[in-house]
């Protein structure tokens, strides 16, 4: 039966591709070339020429924010998709043999899904080095076992329906029934699996180039800049609020999107 | 009793694993840390010398036995870029983490019964549309632009505070507490939300239960259904979701340390891995999984005294 | 029933409805009746009558999104809906009261068996504890539960299925109201178990004038218990009145259509009807389709991470034969191992001992729940063309030919090909199951309660259809069910299992008639026949 969408989840729609254009411009376009310095326009305040402002060496905050919301999405895509990736192979092997092997990947897979995603990156980009690619990749690792997790506890439901037994008697193969006949059945959930995580995606490699730890100079990055911007608090209040702002909507429509009430 | 002996099996086992792919994880590295310490125009003696000291060139499974048996008795050895012991660094801060996070679990925990209970109730209604927004927005913001404007508005424009200064304990106390306030509430309002979204679902799809039809064919009011059926059901969840919102919080005060640059664990860690002062990473990382094992343990414990469907089956 | 009994509810042109996209769903369109004190009323139909509703809604107790839209409820001289909150609540428990289909749901999971009783006495009545607990004990052994000292301190999951509903209705009887509501409280339970919970449900209607509205989809308990009956069909009354007249002179079509279509009715007929059936395929009985001899089969139980794992015997020295066109049907209640046994026979239970020999192709199965059973992701045409594509050696034209003529035969039409599951109705996907069972020349078909899920017009379409494909290819069925009607109706010979055994095998005439076991003796007294 199809249900009447809320107005929350067009409210999201129109946030997430709000978000989804600013990013998409900025990768052919930006008003002015985001490194560019001019120490005549330092911390200039927003205005027709510079809508959001200038830094304090007067680069224009608009197009530094859409480099960086570019990096911030790029890395955040390429997390989800370590993430679903891994997280469907190895959710649909132990959910459906089950096991032996099962129980030890799923024991693992609690020890790391009990602590914070920000965390367990921290601690694989401490042992990584600092770095872009190495963001992606301690981030990527760091969100394979919450995947890992719904896709198993998807396939563990599947696997006892009908359908599945049907196909087992009709002489399907293992590797035909987890992914023809399974896997189409868990897209709904993957789907909200990776909305979700893309969110937390986003706040986590913002939080980390915050920190210091993610991207580092000459790329812009949104957490990099909010850490910057800290500086000029009071001088140059907008500063902050581009970036934040290009955080904050990002994530209220993308969970708005995946609302289920 | 059996089943709490038998979980504080599994919980050492765990923590032993845990230990060694902490230490090996961090002798993978490329690059000797002594090395990278002194720089690359240091001499070979020097370099020598300082493997020595640091017990290097021993084996790797020599040096795991010495760091565990040491890391049991608290010692995890000396800090490369600190130059002193570990445990007095942590020492230092990790009062100040814990005293940061209990105020901010303490904040959730307060604000989040009632809103949740209160979004329950009315469901579908005004009040509970306007905690549901105020829910979504409040999960958005990342909990360190929350700081950013928190210390605008009340470090810079109202001067309740000093932003980038921060009281002791020791100093004074009632300063320490009003400096503690303002970071704990960046912490805790994002995860505050999330709470009471989650309490609001539970108590929700709780009253649409069976069991609550039955309750209500019994002649119960509305208030004695909330209260006397369905809130016990509801909290079940609620416990292991505390857990993850608890390691959610030791995970942002590593964030919000630096924005309001309260000297706890996360400014350590931070330091530590920017400058690749290994030792100390490893003592916090032992630390954090410390925390998050006997967490998790207690949740399990908890679960097996308070569902009746969990002790029998 | 005497007209001088005083009417104890009145429910006067009831309307309840759905609020869908601004528009109302009504589901119940326009309902009136009265129950006289003392009496059992009957409210039977079909899913979907709306028979549910109109006894939530007596209580109050519809759920959010329905709204009453229209009637009075009168309750002695109370108009319930005109109650204020605390009046009504004064009335729920303590005047009526209700009991529900589920009973494992419908107790609270975390509360002990004894708080929820006492709980109706704390409500309704200032007695002090000692007295509560007496009562509660009292109730308990009245409703046929022994060691009531022992069962108050247990929660509902350690309970049994009929343990429960005793529970649920001792609950419901502690203040000894003056209507119950009963809302097909044995549907989920076993027949013999439903036997004694409705024996109970007459005790206290006898013992303490207690009103009661059974309402059921089954015409036989309606038949056996109640003092009258209402038929109820899309929301409508469609006949009303005393047992006998609506059992033997039914006026309306539909009750007409509704009591032809019941299993097992008018046994004698029935047979006759079939013997020609049988004889069509008794020519071929010489030839074998399943042969099991000594069938042990296990559950392996896993204890913990390493620890060893312990098997559970689920079926016991098994041993029966079917042959080509035969029906044999095997039943049993739940647990029994029929289920099992029908897995074991597809070879998808992994530890048996014995053998299992199977001739010409790869059986086919044919599930109880066509929503569980085919996969909702994909479209009709897919669904039956996997089996084929399986199996392989089909060009595309010849599947596509084969998928034509197979949906022909189990009565859909090509339009259907293009669908999904989510848009057939249950008969519908039934079919489709039974056509993804036959695609591949299958001769021998496991059906394992292929009706159960339906309702009874439309399993009496289902079993002419499955009656009909079997003279059509010759087919074997090894027929699985709960429903001893049915399994009359059906079968050429028929099994009986208890706790993991086949106690008795017999043809159908002579195990309806002269039934060898105890258990099996039990079984057919416990069916409430029409």
């Amino acid at each position: 039966m199809k249900r009447k969408r809320k107005g929350s989840f067009w409210a999201g729609c129109f946030l997430a591709g709000l978000a989804i254009l600013f990013v998409g411009t900025g990768i052919f376009y930006t008003p002015y070339d985001p490194n560019q310095m001019n120490a005549a326009l330092k911390n200039t305040a927003p205005c027709w020429t510079h809508w959001f402002g200038t830094d304090n060496f007067g680069r224009d905050i608009l197009s530094r924010v859409m480099a960086g919301s570019r990096t911030t999405f790029l890395i955040a895509l390429c997390t989800v998709g370590i993430g679903t990736f891994f997280g469907i192979i190895l959710g649909a092997i132990t959910g459906y043999f089950g096991g032996i092997l099962d129980k030890i990947i799923m024991r693992m897979n609690d020890v790391l899904l009990a602590f914070p995603s920000l965390l367990l990156s921290l601690v694989f980009i401490s042992i990584i080095g600092i770095g872009k690619y190495n963001s992606i990749a301690a981030l990527g690792i760091a969100f394979i076992p919450s995947f890992v997790r719904v896709v198993r506890s998807e396939f563990v439901t599947q696997k006892e329906m009908d359908y599945v037994k049907n196909a087992r008697i009709m002489g399907a193969g293992h590797g035909r029934i987890m992914f023809v006949h399974i896997l189409p059945n868990t897209f709904s959930i993957v789907a909200s699996a990776i909305t979700i995580g893309f969110n937390n995606a986003v706040l986590a490699e913002a939080g980390m180039s915050y920190l210091g730890l993610g991207v580092q100079p000459p790329d812009a990055s949104l957490g990099r800049m909010l850490s910057e911007s800290q500086a000029y608090l009071f001088s140059a209040p907008w500063y902050a609020v581009a970036p934040g702002m290009v955080i904050i909507i990002t994530v209220l429509g993308f969970s708005l999107v995946n609302e289920k009430r | 009793m059996k089943f709490a002996f038998q979980k504080a099996g599994t919980l050492m086992i765990t923590l032993f694993i845990i230990s060694i792919v902490t230490f090996f994880a961090f002798q993978v590295i490329p690059g000797d840390s002594a090395t990278a310490n002194l720089g690359i125009d240091a001499s070979p003696e020097q370099v020598e010398a300082l493997r020595e000291q640091y017990g290097l060139n021993k084996s790797l499974l020599e040096r795991y036995g010495e760091w565990a048996v040491n890391a049991l008795r608290g010692d995890f050895g000396t800090s490369f870029s600190y130059r002193v012991p570990v445990r007095t660094l942590i020492g230092e801060r990790l009062p100040v983490t814990l005293m940061l996070g209990m105020t901010a679990i303490l904040i959730i925990l307060a604000a989040s019964a009632p809103l949740g209970i209160l979004a329950a109730r009315w469901d579908g209604r005004l009040p509970e549309k306007l905690i549901t927004i105020a829910n979504q927005i409040g999960m958005a913001i990342p909990s360190f632009f929350l700081g950013m404007i928190i210390s605008l508005v009340f470090g810079v424009i109202l001067k309740w505070f000093i932003p980038g200064q921060y009281v002791g304990f020791s100093e004074n106390p009632g300063g320490f507490f009003r400096y503690l306030i303002f970071p704990a509430a960046a912490i805790a309002i994002p995860k505050t939300a999330m709470l009471v979204k989650f309490l609001h679902n539970s108590i929700v799809r709780q009253l649409g239960m069976e069991y609550v039809r039955t309750a209500r064919s019994k002649g119960n009011s509305e208030h004695q259904i909330l209260y006397r059926h369905a809130f016990q059901n509801a909290l079940l969840p609620v416990i292991t979701f505390l857990a993850i919102i608890i390691m959610e919080v030791l995970a942002n005060s590593i964030i919000i340390e630096q924005v309001f640059s309260v000297p706890g664990m996360g400014r350590l860690l931070v330091a530590a891995i920017s400058n690749r002062d290994f030792p100390v990473v490893q003592a916090i990382v032992l630390y954090i999984a410390i925390v998050v094992i006997l967490l998790n343990g207690l949740v399990d414990l908890l679960y097996h005294y308070i569902d009746p469907r969990v002790k029998t089956l | 029933m005497q007209e001088a009994e005083k009417t104890l509810l009145k429910v006067e042109h009831l309307q309840i409805g759905f609020r869908e996209r601004k528009k109302m769903n009504v589901v119940v369109k326009d309902v009136s009746f009265s129950v006289k004190e003392g009496e059992i009323l009957g409210i039977v139909g079909e899913s979907g009558s709306g028979k549910s509703m109109t006894a939530l809604s007596i209580l109050g107790l519809l759920s959010k999104e329905a709204k009453l839209v229209n009637g009075n409820i009168i309750f002695e001289d109370k108009e319930l809906y005109h109650c204020t909150k605390k009046e009504f609540c004064k009335i729920r428990g303590n005047d009526i009261s209700m009991i529900f289909q589920e009973p494992m749901t419908s107790l609270n999971p975390v509360m002990k068996i004894g708080s929820q009783i006492e709980e109706m006495l704390l409500l309704h009545s200032s007695i002090n504890e000692t007295e509560r607990k007496q009562k509660v004990l009292d109730i308990l052994e009245e409703a046929g539960l022994q060691n009531s000292e022992l069962l108050i301190g247990k929660y509902p999951h350690q309970l049994s299925g009929g343990m429960r509903q005793r529970v649920m209705i001792a609950m419901a009887m502690v203040m000894k109201p003056k209507l119950l509501i009963a809302d097909e409280p044995t549907t989920a339970l076993d027949v013999t178990v439903q036997e004694q919970i409705l024996k109970l449900i007459q005790r206290f209607n006898k013992e303490y004038k207690t009103a009661v509205i059974f309402i059921s989809h089954d015409l036989g308990i309606i038949k056996n218990l109640c003092h009258r009956a209402i038929v109820m069909c899309n929301g409508f009354i469609e006949e009303e009145g005393s047992i006998q007249k609506i059992f033997e002179n039914p006026e309306s079509e539909y009750t007409k259509k509704l009591l032809s279509a019941v299993p097992g009715r008018d046994r004698i007929n029935q047979f006759e009807q079939q013997e020609d059936e049988i004889q069509a395929a008794s020519i071929t009985e010489q030839k074998q389709a399943l042969e099991v001899k000594q069938l042990n089969g296990f559950y392996l139980e896993q204890k913990n991470l390493f620890g060893q794992n312990a098997k559970k015997k689920i079926l016991d020295n098994i041993s029966f034969s079917v042959a080509q066109g035969e029906i044999v049907g095997i039943v049993g209640e739940s647990g029994c191992g029929k289920s099992t046994l029908a897995k074991a026979v597809l070879g998808l239970l992994e530890q048996t001992e014995g053998t299992i020999h199977t001739f010409g192709e790869r059986p086919a199965m044919v599930f109880q729940d066509p929503f569980s059973s085919l996969n909702p992701t994909k479209k009709i045409k897919w669904l039956m063309e996997e089996p084929l594509k399986l199996k392989g050696g089909f060009s595309k034209q010849q599947r596509q030919q084969k998928i034509m003529e197979m949906l022909k035969e189990v009565g859909l039409e090509e339009e259907h090909m293009n669908r999904y599951v989510s848009e057939l109705s249950g008969g519908q996907r039934q079919r489709v199951s039974i056509a993804c069972a036959l695609i591949t020349n299958s001769r021998l078909v496991v059906l394992d309660e292929p009706v159960s899920a339906l309702d009874v017009t439309i399993q009496a379409q289902i079993l002419k259809l499955l009656l009909k494909l079997r003279k059509t290819f010759d087919l074997s069925y090894v027929f699985i069910s709960h429903d001893l009607n049915v399994v009359y109706q059906m079968c050429d010979r028929i099994c009986v299992m208890y706790q993991g055994k086949m106690i008795e095998i017999a043809e159908r005439q002579e195990l309806f008639e002269n039934p060898k076991e105890e258990y099996t003796r039990k079984l057919l007294s416990a069916i409430p026949w029409i």
